[in-house]
This record gives structure tokens, sequence and C-alpha cells, in this order.
């Protein structure tokens, strides 16, 4: 059985999609993501707008182990019409949970110095933010911008203090939390805490 | 499908007008976008891009839980969805039946009707070449 | 430099309700309808179409009334229109091989296996202004033949090709490239090069062609068959996996012959240049069949001494859309750009009388 998308897809999917623009201008700040979609298992609902108001036809997904099931396939297939690849450095869009496994960031397309848009953005499911792990700075934000998200470990901020290093190629992340959701360009700086 | 999209809209709604009250829920309402068409270079060749055209794709629920799809081309939703819903009805074992002989067969038959008349005026334009007999016997 | 003006809103308006009534006309007679447009006008809705680079007819007549017939302005609306709708996918390849064929001519070959198929043309009719039409006569109806056409009608360029007197085009399986997507770069594949002909204007690319018969870049053609006729349009959704007809549409296909090539390897064959597009639109594909050829210089190894051989050359100047785009917006202000021009003349010319003052006084 197929869960029902969004509802009222235009209004919908602009509401979503100003969300998600938003959470990327603001880097760390959390912004209420609702929709009237059903998503399935165990893909949050807030992910699952992120997916179907970004994704088509022309972005390959690629999904972790634990998101990747026949419900969750057909879902992203009949919605959004976008592939499901296996491999996640073809994929213009990844979906993992925190706390498990996903590839390395440098593995994944980090586009290139004449179109640094053809690059993956990452979705991460969590359970919720809280600050603490890192201060955030950059572009959108005044000064600064304490941050943190649960399940999160400092090899995962390591490496994405990697991989601003890279800019302006390199990955976006997007941290989507039961009816929230929040960014980390790879223009944003990233400071790590002690108590991380 | 392949009738339920082809015929025109007019002819789906009568021969379809019985089964259109069946209970349903909307999976994905009526939404109208662009299909990219492709020709061949030569004909048999590699692919290349022509030009777009406007296509109204719907999916449907049955109460039974049974989906039904349609992609067709235009702008017309009402096309759309009872295209699913009839694509619906076709997977069922009694409703397939009766949407078969209902719908699906007269359709099918004006399209053939419609061809034939079509191709029978075109070979009416065929040249029939003959030859003037010349020469001094 | 562009400095902002205000001040032209309400005109602006009332120019606009203006164009409306104009459109009108004489309030007495009845308004053109849309199924009037796509069922009288046909072959206007198929330039349109092709050149809007959109197929459906009732949007395209729609853009020829709001556009009071002026064949740019409606195709410059339904290219705005396609900006504003999600593209689903790419379908199938059209098998032109299984076209349902309302004309079907050879101008290589009397007798081509199928036969000959006239169809509603303007050939052989003499030209001479029909005035029972003003009168609204009613047409008799079509004559029918007893049997239908066969229905796998082959290809002329296939008869020659068992021969081996004809190039094979390649069948590369890889994804072809697409302008909506990318920009266009140079130099361009005959795949970008097709897609941008076919929604080329029609009268740029007539005259191309024409310049390649008169000399520039001669090639030689025949008109190796030319088709017209219904195709159905398969397309596969990502969440089905499996290709569905979602419809049907009128196309024309032109394949020319054009003059040998051989290499020390093949021994001479013809090349052949090919044009598609959408409706019936006969003039439209032989020009871009002959331009096809023409683009392919460098591929043949042929010199490229003609414009119809210069790919930057054709390419850029094709769309009519960007075309008008640029050459009417010089009717837009350009107030300042005009001073800053006056200001240097002005200067130029005072220098010079002060040096020739200066000269005066010196003598």
């Amino acid at each position: 059985m197929t869960e029902r998308g969004f509802l009222d897809v235009a209004m919908q999917s602009a509401h979503a999609f100003r969300a998600i623009m938003q959470a990327v201008a603001r880097p760390g700040r959390v912004l209420e993501l609702g929709s009237d979609l059903e998503a399935p298992d165990p893909l949050l609902s807030s992910a699952a707008a992120v997916a179907l108001t970004l994704c088509d036809f022309q972005t390959p997904i690629w999904l972790a182990p634990e998101l990747r099931n026949e419900n969750v396939i057909h879902y992203l297939r009949f919605h959004a019409g976008a592939p499901v690849t296996d491999e996640p450095g073809k994929a213009q869009f990844l979906f993992a949970m925190a706390g498990e496994t996903w590839p390395a960031p440098a593995l994944l397309m980090q586009g290139t110095h004449e179109y640094p848009d053809r690059s993956a953005t990452l979705v991460i499911q969590v359970a919720g933010f809280a600050p603490g792990d890192v201060v955030l700075s950059g572009p959108g934000i005044l000064s600064s911008e304490p941050f943190g998200v649960a399940g999160l470990n400092t090899s995962f901020w390591a490496a994405m203090v990697e991989n601003h290093a890279r800019f302006p190629i390199g990955i976006d992340v997007i941290f989507a939390a039961p009816g929230l959701v929040a960014a980390l360009p790879r223009a944003t700086e990233i400071r790590l805490l002690e108590s991380v | 499908m392949r009738v339920l999209s082809l015929s025109d809209w007019r002819d789906l709604e009568s021969y379809a007008k019985e089964v259109a009250g069946t209970p349903h829920d909307l999976l994905r309402a009526p939404e109208t976008g662009l299909v990219m068409l492709r020709g061949r270079m030569g004909a048999t060749g590699a692919a290349f891009n022509l030009g777009e055209a406007t296509v109204t794709r719907c999916a449907v629920r049955l109460v039974d839980g049974t989906e039904g799809h349609a992609y067709v081309m235009g702008r017309n939703a009402a096309h759309a969805r009872l295209a699913a819903l009839c694509d619906a009805l076709l997977q069922g074992k009694d409703s397939g039946t009766a949407v078969s002989e209902m719908v699906i067969a007269p359709l099918e038959a004006k399209l053939q009707a419609a061809h034939v008349e079509t191709s029978t005026k075109a070979a009416a334009t065929k040249v029939d070449f003959f030859t003037m007999v010349r020469g001094d016997d | 430099m562009y400095v902002a003006v205000k001040g032209g809103e309400q005109a602006i308006d009332a120019a606009h309700r203006l164009l409306d009534e104009e459109r009108r006309g004489d309030r007495s007679l009845p308004q053109v309808t849309l199924d009037q447009i796509a069922e009288q006008l046909t072959l206007a809705v198929d330039r349109v179409m092709n050149e809007g680079s959109l197929y459906d007819r009732e949007l395209a007549s729609l853009a020829i009334k709001q556009a009071r017939g002026d064949m740019i302005e409606a195709i410059f609306l339904i290219r705005a229109t396609r900006t504003t709708l999600a593209r689903f996918g790419y379908a199938e390849p059209l098998d032109t091989q299984s076209m349902r064929v309302k004309r079907r001519i050879s101008a290589a070959f009397k007798d081509i296996p199928g036969g000959q198929i006239l169809g509603p043309t303007f050939d052989y009719t003499h030209r001479l202004l029909d005035f029972s039409l003003a009168a609204d006569a009613e047409p008799a109806e079509a004559a029918r033949a007893p049997s239908e056409l066969r229905s796998d009608m082959p290809r002329v360029l296939e008869l020659l090709g068992s021969e081996g007197l004809m190039e094979q085009p390649s069948a590369e399986a890889g994804e072809p490239e697409d302008l909506t997507q990318d920009p266009l770069n140079f130099p361009a594949g005959r795949d970008l090069r097709l897609q941008n002909l076919a929604r080329g204007d029609e009268g740029f690319l007539l005259a191309l062609a024409y310049s390649t018969q008169r000399g520039y870049g001669r090639t030689h053609p025949f008109a190796g068959e030319i088709r017209l006729g219904t195709v159905e349009v398969s397309f596969t959704p990502e969440e089905l996996g499996f290709p569905i007809v979602i419809g049907e549409i009128t196309i024309t296909e032109c394949e020319m012959i054009n003059q040998f090539k051989g290499s020390t390897t093949v021994k001479p064959q013809f090349t052949r240049g090919y044009g598609l597009g959408f409706g019936q639109c006969e003039r439209k594909v032989m020009s871009m069949a002959l331009v096809d050829r023409s683009l392919r210089a460098g591929e043949l190894g042929e010199e490229r001494v003609a414009p119809a051989q210069d790919e930057e050359f054709v390419l850029s100047h094709s769309d009519n859309v960007q075309a008008t785009g640029f050459v009417e917006h010089l009717k837009l202000p350009h107030y300042v750009d005009f001073q800053s021009e006056l200001v240097l003349l002005r200067r130029m010319r005072a220098e010079i009388d002060i040096a020739k003052d200066r000269l005066e006084a010196a003598e």
C-alpha cells in the first residue's frame, strides 16, 4: 500500500520549501516543518516532506540501510518520481539516521569549481536538537550560533569541518527531527566545543 | 491504459458513466506537468530531445486498497482521474470484466474505426502510376 | 549604467486595455473560439507548438488568439507557460516506423513499397484564391479507398541501406543532452543540434536551407522520404517501472539523401540529413534536414565555408524568442546610454573646433 503524499500539493510543498530555504539561509536555526502527508516507517514525516519538496526524476536518492525498505522506496518513486540508487557517490540526496552508518561525506558528490551546485545533500533524521556540540558562524549568522544534534558524535563534526574546508565545493546537510528542520550548509564555519 | 489514454474524453466520459461514481481516494490528485518527447537521428539512430508535451497524471485507491494509475497527454484532470479509476477497477476480477466490456471494448472499437477512416482516406490519395505508351508502332 | 525611472504605470495599464480592445476587433462579430483555431488554423497551431517546443493544441490555440495571430509572440507565450510546469521525465523515443501514415512520398524513387501517398497537401494546387471559402462553402467529404494502407510502411532509406549505399546512423545508447537543462556549449553534438533546430525559427531555417541549395555549402539533396502521420507516445513512470502509452501525436518526418562520402576503408555511400517536427510542418522539417546535413560538415570532413555549416552561427541565432528579445529590447528606454553617447559626440566635435582655432591662431 502506498502512503498518501501532500494532500494540498501546491500549498504544502510551498510551505515546506519555505521552511527548508529558511533553514539553509540561517544555519543552525531550528525551524518548524509540519505537513499533512503520511510517511512510511521509519521515514519521519519531516524528512519525507524534504524528499517530496526537493526531489524529482533528476535527483537520484540513496537510502541508508536502516531506512531502506520496500515501502520507503516505493513511496519516493511514486511521489517524488525519484530513482533510488545503491551507489552513494551517484546520489543527489542521501537519507540517513543519526547514530547509524552512512558514507563519509568526502565520498559523496562534491560538485565542481565550475558547477558547485552539482553536489549531494545529506538529510539526517535525528531525535532532536540541543545546543552544546558546536558553535556555528559564517554567512546567514549574525555573530555566532550555538548548535547541537542528539546522537551525533565528534567524528561527524570533524568530517563537517573538513567539508567546510573544501568550500565552495562540498555537501550540504539538512537535519530532520519530528516536526522540525535545521541545516548546515558547506559555507558554515564550525567550532567544536570541548565537552563533545 | 493505452486505450484509456488514447480515447477522446467525451467517449470515455460517456462509456464510463456507470463506474465514475465508484468510491475512491486520491492517492495523488490530478497534476499537470511535462514530458520531454524524443526522436531518433535518422529515424533509427541515437535519441535526441524533440520538445515537450503536457501530461496529466492521477493515482487513486479503491476502498479495498487497489491502486490505479493514469498518465494522459493534455491537461484534462477529469480524464486522468477517470482513467486511473478504470485502471484500478480493471485489476479486480468482477469489476475488471465489467470495465473491459463496458468501457474498454467500445472505446477500442471507436479508435479502430477512426484509424480505418484515416487510413482509407489517405489510401485514396495513393498515386497509381501508369506509363504513356509511345513509339512509332 | 541603469537608472530606475518611474511614471509609466498608468500609461502601461491603459495601453494594455487598448490592446485588449484592438484584439477583440469589431464587437458586433462573434469572437474566434479556441476550437475554431485548433481545427481550422491547424498549421499555425503546429508552428506555435514546434517553436514553442510544447505539444498542446489547446494552449497553442489560446496563445495565437492572445497574440492576435503574431506567431512569434504566441511562441513566446508558450515558452513562458512551459516554464511554469514541472517535468515528469523523458518519454521513450518516438517510433516513426510504426507511424499511422497520412502522407508519405519519396522524390528519389517512383515505385516504393507501400506507394506514394499524397495526403492533405498544398502541392499540385494552383495557388489561385478560392472564393468559395469566402462564402463559407462546405467542402465535399474526402474520398475513401476500399482498403487501408499497409501498416508497416518500409523506409526508403533502409532500402538503400540494405545495399550498403546509405550511411547508417549510429545508435549509441547514451543519454542525449538537453538544452533546456544545460546551457548550449560548442562544439555541440548532433543530438543538441537537432533539438535546437526542432525549436528553431522556420523562416531562419528555410533561408539557411535555401542558401545551401544556391551554393553556400552545397549538399546535393534529394527528398528520400517525407512522412506525415500519428505516432503513439510511451513514457515510463518511475513508480511503475514499465512503459505505458500516454497519448498520440501528429508528426512530420523528413529524411534527405545527400551526396557521397567514402574513405580508404569504406566505399562511397550516400550521406543523410534528418528533420522531425510536431504536427504537419513539411517546410520546417525539410529545412531542418538540409541544415542538419550542412552542420555535419566537420564530421564528414568537409571544409566549413558557408553560414549553414557554421554551428555557432546557426545554433546561436535560430531561436526566435531569444532573437526577438534582443532585437525588441532596443525599444525599451535607453535614455542614459544615449545621453553618454551624446556627451561623447559633443565633446569630440568641440575638441575639433578647439584644435582648429589653435591652428588658425598659430598661423
